[in-house]
């Protein structure tokens, strides 16, 4: 109590001005941990959006670092399309899928989930359209 | 912004791991309040300890909570993902497994390291391996994985924020007593941790600040992801001038004897809790989402 009583009204202004300066670096430590802290996808194949003369043969997803794919569904004009080889497995940057048949013309969409190396997880998809 | 397109199983995420961050912070910051502390009344001691046994039980109910919802998450979300060992092993082989081993004995340590029957000694040694196991915990899932020194950094952000948290509840009742002496020389004693508390939290949190964004605060502002940091931010504000009022308005207030100043300390601190909770809460939310692709 003692401490607190003799203390100036000049030494708490600046003990408070130096409390607000810390302030402004404290809310950047709070929010350090995790800016960038996901794998990214940089591309597919075919591209989103693609709108394809020939069906694609293969199937494939590009990340800038390791990742795990858990799911992976391709819904066609059909319904869920069959894959023969799918890109579940073990962490890579590329996953490919092969589909069982010849994709029929129409509008797909890929929908993916996994979980990158840095224990992320992640979600995503894209659309493609192939012309009759 | 972030919480866009929250799906069940995100939201379901994002509050299992609210609930696993804060119960593990407030089980490690009431060990370390307890050892920095030791003049507390038996009464407050009995109930801090009885606090950090129920946080620690919490946070490994949250922690295998999550290890279910994870599972789910990633089978495309649904139940029967969250009970598939194909994927519990995924989730338990990753990145996340290992928070959830370390932080489980950990937390399994704390609740033994507070038990009186062992040897002073022992219990210290066994309550420092439970928080650093827990504190490592933390580091072992983004991107401070595989960078050593920015790992320290975080541990070290992550342990005083917790004694801040955890001294909250203690603080809070002996505010209410705070007509006795020792109880005004207790609430002294946290202001005066505070001096050294604040400048080393932000020693570490500048430094990773300045490594994660790699020289580019702009982000804070131009990105969905930067922008919900930014709610972040307004909250860890408001939390240090509420800090600081206490240390050098309230505290001192109550101990000359002001009367109406112990309602207004325990209702400052009451709102400091509240901003943890909402900062634990955007943590989370940051956490589980995916940030904006580059």
């Amino acid at each position: 109590m003692k401490r607190v009583a003799t203390l100036s009204p000049l030494s708490q202004t600046r003990r408070g001005a130096k409390q607000l300066a810390l302030a402004a670096g404290c809310a950047l430590m709070l929010a350090s941990p995790l800016l960038w802290a996901h794998a990214h996808v940089t591309e597919t194949e075919p591209e989103a959006g693609a709108i394809l003369e020939q069906a694609p043969e293969r199937l494939e997803l590009r990340f800038d670092s390791p990742i795990r794919i858990t799911q992976f569904d391709v819904m066609g004009p059909e319904g869920a399309v069959e894959l023969s080889e799918d890109p579940l497995g073990p962490l890579a940057e590329t996953h490919g899928a092969v589909p069982a048949d010849t994709l029929a013309p129409g509008e797909y969409e890929v929908v993916w989930r996994g979980i990158a190396e840095d224990g992320h997880t992640m979600s995503g998809g894209y659309r493609f359209a192939i012309q009759e | 912004m972030g919480l866009t397109g929250l799906d069940p199983w995100t939201a379901g995420r994002v509050l299992a791991l609210a609930g696993f961050y804060a119960a593990a912070l407030l089980a490690v910051g009431g060990l370390l309040f307890r050892a920095a502390f030791p003049g507390l009344s038996p009464r407050d001691a009995v109930v801090l300890d009885r606090s950090t046994c129920i946080a620690a039980g919490c946070g490994i109910v949250m922690l295998l909570l999550l290890w279910l919802l994870q599972a789910a998450y990633l089978g495309g979300g649904n139940w029967a993902s969250a009970f598939n060992p194909v994927l519990l092993d995924i989730v338990g082989e990753s990145a996340q497994g290992e928070r959830l081993r370390l932080a489980l004995v950990g937390l399994v340590l704390l609740p033994v390291a507070l038990w009186q029957g062992a040897p002073r000694g022992v219990r210290y040694a066994i309550g420092a391996l439970g928080v650093v196991l827990i504190l490592l915990a933390f580091s072992r899932v983004g991107h401070t994985r595989g960078s050593p020194w920015q790992s320290v950094l975080l541990m070290l952000h992550l342990g005083l924020a917790s004694f801040w948290a955890a001294a909250l509840p203690p603080l809070y009742r002996v505010a209410g007593s705070a007509a006795s002496g020792a109880s005004a020389e207790q609430l002294l004693r946290f202001g005066r941790f505070g001096l050294l508390l604040v400048p080393l939290l932000l020693l570490a949190g500048g430094s990773l600040a300045m490594w994660l964004m790699g020289g580019r605060p702009g982000a804070l502002l131009d990105t969905a992801y930067g922008q919900l940091l930014s709610v972040k931010l307004t909250l860890v504000m408001g939390l240090l001038l509420l800090g600081a009022a206490n240390r050098w308005w309230l505290v001192p207030a109550v101990a000359r004897g002001k009367p109406e100043a112990t309602l207004q300390l325990r209702c400052s601190i009451a709102v400091e809790a509240s901003l943890m909770v909402m900062i634990v809460l955007v943590a989370a939310v940051l956490l589980t989402t995916s940030s904006p692709v580059r």
